[in-house]
């Protein structure tokens, strides 16, 4: 996948999951990885800069909160603008999979 | 966790920060790497793999330090809100050149109107600094301010129970009423902040600005200074209005939207009964003015009067150029023969007769200009309409025009920044100068309420351009710093 489409379904998936919950970093990769049966495994650091610039465009916003451990984590919650952009983004990644589909079905298709 | 661990953590995080341009920013940056790492190696240690290996696998699923620091970089970085940097720095010449075209461009008038520069060094440095510097002391200036106007306020007391006008220790010199008021106006932003920071505190943060209000209107009754107080304690109360109905709106309290929203609302009508009392004829004298000025010009120095003929001579300017008038048009509106023999005008003055006014002012008319048959202050008081009947009315509106987008530029840029404490800080500043805009634009076109303000950055004096230069300068640097100061800063 290039890495444009890569960046626009990473940060998908990522306010999706905040769309249930707050979390942290490090716990959207692990949730990520469980949801999606190991498929996206992310290189770890290509989470915090989608992440900041999500938080910059307002998608997101951040808070401090001590874990159990006793460290601090920072967590990541959806805002209002990032429920409408997940929303936007959920739409046109659903288009650009029909379009897919639409392709890959008719080559069969065509096959048969 | 061993040294050699700790080493592998660090050179990862140094070569991060390496990438990343603003340095306050790398603490905050690191934490939550170094946190992230610490948990992947916890795991890794949880099946069995040594301390050092767990941490140097954790280390490389980050991926390339470098890259990742590049990437931080660019989501963190400062920023110049250069269309509004520029816009006021256009204003602040066009107020400098305004004031030389009309007195001469001699090296004493550069010199006297050094204070734009001075504006436009104050608003540079508060940009690079001020929003930081703001977070960290927002308390002690607040206390500072309060302290410095109650100074201000018993040394005004203590003069007059003397029967002096000053005392030899208030500084009057560099403490001004209009310092006074200019301090206590920056006293809003500063407060709003600790609103922001006592959020949880519902109602009790909403009720801080009031708090403020009611010492406005204390320190002013009691420094004797009502008549000047008009304008700026609108200026407050407006602001104050704005920025309570915004933490309500953006639900930043911990109040329901409905009650803040009616809680803002009572504090603002009680916070005008409370000024109100005891001034209604101060009040009905400014609305007098505003509304019927002809009632309120008993005389030719008069604020009616100014009203009245800035109206009068609007109904004259042309499109383009100068006011038509002949020279007698002219010695006749320069000793107000226009409106007190010509006109409606009642001339009604204790010890001076229309008679001895018009011998007076004769003898500046020897060869009248526009600038002569004007209200004396034209130049601070009436720069708009004086655009109007020197140039025409397309160049005064195109820079009412061009004070509109400055000031709405102002706006959105407080609008546009993320950080929630940023966007306050900076909402306050945009309102403030904005209320006091449209004050001055109103008084242009002969609608004068209360005494004159200043229309900052255009036509201002020292102490009142250091006081814009703060507020748009406030603006300027919470977005500047938008990105890289967290709320937690």
């Amino acid at each position: 996948m290039d890495k444009k489409m890569m960046a626009f379904s990473t940060s998908m998936l990522l306010l999706k999951l905040l769309e249930e919950e707050d979390m942290y970093g490090y716990q959207m990769i692990q949730t990520l990885e469980e949801k999606s049966n190991h498929i996206f495994a992310l290189k770890e650091g290509t989470l915090y800069p989608i992440l900041h610039s999500l938080e910059e465009q307002g998608a997101v916003e951040s808070y401090e909160k001590c874990a159990k451990t006793g460290r601090m984590r920072k967590y990541y919650h959806l805002t209002k603008k990032g429920n409408k952009l997940l929303k936007e983004k959920q739409k046109e990644w659903e288009t650009y999979e029909k379009a897919v589909r639409r392709v890959i079905g008719g080559g069969m298709s065509f096959a048969f | 966790m061993r040294s050699d661990v700790h080493k592998v953590l660090n050179h990862f995080l140094e070569e991060v920060d390496e990438q990343i341009g603003y340095q306050p920013m790398h603490a905050a940056i690191n934490e939550e790497l170094r946190a992230h790492i610490e948990d992947k190696a916890h795991v890794y240690m949880e099946y069995g793999v040594e301390e050092e290996e767990a941490y140097e696998k954790a280390v490389r699923d980050m991926g390339d330090a470098s890259a990742l620091g590049i990437e931080m970089h660019e989501a963190h970085h400062l920023r110049t809100a250069k269309p509004l940097l520029l816009l006021l720095l256009i204003l602040i010449v066009l107020g400098m050149l305004g004031n030389l075209v009309v007195r001469g461009f001699s090296v004493g008038e550069l010199f006297y109107n050094g204070y734009f520069i001075w504006g436009f060094f104050v608003l540079f440095l508060t940009m690079m600094y001020g929003y930081p510097c703001l977070l960290k002391y927002a308390g002690k200036l607040t206390l500072l301010f309060l302290i410095m106007s109650a100074f201000f306020v018993v040394s005004r007391m203590v003069a007059r129970s003397m029967g002096v006008n000053h005392l030899p220790f208030d500084m009057s010199v560099i403490y001004s009423p209009s310092t006074f008021f200019g301090i206590l106006q920056l006293a809003v932003p500063t407060v709003a902040i600790l609103l922001y920071r006592r959020r949880q505190k519902g109602l009790g943060a909403l009720l801080l600005l009031t708090g403020l209000q009611f010492l406005f209107i204390w320190f002013s009754r009691y420094a004797f200074l009502l008549d000047y107080a008009c304008i700026p304690f609108m200026t407050v109360l407006f602001t104050s209005f704005g920025l309570e109905l915004y933490v309500v709106e953006k639900k930043y309290l911990n109040i329901e939207k409905k009650k803040g929203i009616l809680v803002a609302a009572a504090s603002f009508l009680v916070v005008f009964c409370v000024w109100s009392f005891g001034e209604g004829e101060r009040l009905s004298h400014n609305l007098e003015l505003f509304l019927h000025p002809e009632t309120q010009a008993d005389n030719a120095w008069m604020d009616g009067y100014n009203n009245v003929l800035i109206r009068h001579l609007l109904g004259r300017a042309e499109w383009f150029g100068e006011v038509d008038l002949s020279e007698e048009e002219m010695i006749r509106y320069g000793t107000s023969q226009w409106y007190y023999e010509d006109g409606p005008g009642e001339w009604d003055v204790n010890g001076r007769s229309l008679e001895h006014h018009i011998t007076y002012r004769m003898q500046f008319l020897e060869e009248p200009k526009l600038s002569d048959i004007l209200p004396q202050h034209f130049l601070n008081n009436y720069r708009i309409a004086w655009w109007i009947l020197k140039y025409g009315w397309i160049p005064g509106i195109s820079l009412t025009l061009l004070l509109i987008v400055a000031y709405g530029i102002l706006l959105m840029t407080a609008f546009r920044i993320r950080n929630r404490l940023g966007s306050l800080t900076a909402l306050a500043g945009s309102l403030a100068l904005g209320i006091q805009f449209l004050f001055y634009l109103m008084g242009n076109f002969g609608y004068q309420f209360g005494m004159f303000g200043n229309l900052p950055f255009v036509s201002e004096g020292l102490v009142s351009i250091t006081g814009s230069a703060l507020m748009a300068g406030l603006v300027l640097s919470a977005y500047r710093f938008d990105t890289v100061v967290t709320e937690k800063e």
